[in-house]
């Protein structure tokens, strides 16, 4: 059964010069176990999308079903990683991981159980009663990805989570994902724009035009698993690579042309 | 860190020093009439004075009480006030014409109605401690509330938190360090409010002390007065910074 639909969803904004389309006639499935990345240009709508997901936002048209149901109000079910990691400061990391499964009415010893299973997940014993402030970003975001999959959701979604991170903790983030997909069997919906990314970790590709956003392509990522960084220089990564940027490339040289035109 | 810290108390105790050495100095030299500006040992000799016949104590304590129970209650009322109107717009739309009716009265202003309904007791002192800073105080807490990182609200509401949970889970947390930081402010303008209402029909009191000083001319008394509003203020704001680290215990340690 298909997990997540996405049925001919447009959003569009009201602004002071009248409503602007964000996103126009967006279709998709996502079936369980599939990790997906949508790629494209800043601006295009990508988080707009993940947000109706999540619930935090509703369609102008069309709907999200998660499991043949309309998603109409914020849901649980959908667990989401934000790129500014959105810890708690005045939690600790085990109080921020305990939130989740508090607000599901957990027991205490219950919740003692799971907080230690995903603390050892991701590597952050030792730091249970350590304030955010304290850690570094890298840290922040295990804790983040932690807190969403102790609360054990249908769907993993991810808004640019790595993006805010150096290149070496990002690496290392992107690996120990694929270990956690591989090892939880969760459905991903990733969002970035970063081809290298979504190439390195998805099962399927997704790439998103220029304002309004409307998915332009749809590529299975027939990568062999288990990947790492040396993946990128097999000749399927460097095909899939060239056929991805045909596609992107002329949706941002479009919005370049947006932003540089007098308006 | 911390030895930096002690040498620059040390600076500050140095510069009080000064400041009380030249004022000496130029009372005793006779530049200033004693009635006008008595030296500072002139004051301290008052204070032991009145502490040898036990009524000084009387007055801090009455003062201290005072506000301390008026601003308590401002508090307890305000904060959860607040919270709401900062969350709901609604709510907020309906007092806020209130507010902003109660808000622009001086606490002054409220003496001969408070004096009138409830007569020269007690409870008169801290209701004008409580008009003159409980519509402040809930503007403090509303604004605190208001400027809480909507990310946070939306992470804990997609963790499955219901309305209400946001807001003893997010946004009382969240909003703490802001609140307490304006309580702060507040507690400081609720003392200028207790010497105004110990101004008229009071028996207790640094502002009776000030006032009865200034009837017979004791200069000293009325300086004495002052002294003792400042060191009680600092003395009070010291304990409230000492409850505060350890209602935020994240702040403290991220700043280390």
């Amino acid at each position: 059964m298909t997990l997540i639909e996405i049925a001919n969803v447009s959003k569009s904004f009201p602004t002071g010069q009248g409503p602007v389309e964000a996103l126009r006639d967006i279709h998709m499935t996502i079936e369980p176990g599939e990790f997906v990345c949508i790629v494209g240009p800043s601006g295009c709508g990508k988080s707009t999308l993940l947000n109706m997901v999540a619930g935090f936002e509703q369609p102008t048209r069309g709907q999200i079903l998660l499991q043949g149901k309309p998603i109409t109000t914020v849901t649980s079910r959908c667990g989401m990683v934000f790129q500014q990691y959105a810890l708690f400061p005045w939690k600790t990391m085990a109080e921020n991981i305990e939130f989740g499964l508090k607000m599901q009415g957990l027991g205490r010893v219950e919740r003692r159980e799971r907080i230690r299973e995903y603390l050892r997940l991701m590597g952050l014993e030792g730091f249970e009663d350590a304030y955010p402030d304290a850690l570094s970003g890298g840290m922040k975001q295990r804790a983040a990805i932690a807190r969403v999959l102790a609360n054990d959701p249908e769907v993993l979604l991810m808004d640019e989570p790595f993006a805010s991170l150096d290149a070496m903790t990002r690496q290392l983030l992107q690996e120990e994902l694929l270990r956690i997909y591989d090892v939880s069997k969760k459905t991903i919906l990733f969002i970035t724009h970063s081809i290298d990314e979504a190439l390195l970790l998805s099962t399927r590709v997704c790439v998103m035009s220029a304002r309004p956003g409307r998915i332009m392509a749809s590529l299975p990522n027939t990568l062999p698993f288990p990947r790492d960084a040396s993946a990128q220089l097999s000749e399927t990564y460097l095909r899939l690579k060239t056929s991805i940027w045909d596609s992107v490339q002329a949706e941002v040289q479009k919005t370049l042309r947006l932003k540089v035109s007098p308006s | 860190m911390r030895f930096l810290e002690r040498r620059l108390g040390f600076v500050g105790f140095c510069s009080f020093l000064a400041f009380v050495s030249v004022w000496e100095a130029v009372t005793r030299g006779g530049w200033i009439e004693p009635l006008f500006l008595p030296a500072p040992s002139r004051v301290l000799q008052r204070a032991v004075l009145m502490y040898q016949d036990q009524n000084l104590v009387v007055h801090v304590l009455a003062s201290a009480r005072r506000v301390l129970v008026g601003f308590a209650i401002a508090a307890v009322a305000a904060v959860p006030l607040g919270i709401l109107l900062g969350s709901s717009r609604l709510l907020r739309a309906a007092v806020d014409p209130l507010l902003s009716i109660i808000r622009p009265l001086p606490s002054m202003s409220w003496i001969p109605l408070s004096l009138l309904w409830l007569g020269i007791a007690e409870s008169q002192k801290y209701s004008i401690v409580f008009m003159g800073s409980f519509a402040p105080s809930v503007l403090y807490v509303m604004e605190a509330t208001r400027n809480i990182d909507p990310l946070f609200v939306r992470a804990a509401r997609n963790l499955g938190a219901s309305r209400t949970a946001v807001l003893y889970e997010v946004v009382l947390p969240g909003a703490l360090p802001s609140i307490l930081a304006g309580l702060k402010v507040m507690l400081g303008i609720a003392w200028t409010t207790v010497i105004s209402a110990e101004l008229v029909a009071a028996k207790t009191g640094l502002g009776f002390l000030i006032m009865n000083g200034k009837e017979y001319f004791l200069t000293e008394q009325v300086l004495l007065g002052m002294a003792l509003i400042s060191a009680t203020v600092v003395c009070i704001d010291r304990t409230f910074t000492w409850v505060e680290r350890r209602l935020i215990p994240w702040r403290v340690e991220a700043t280390r």
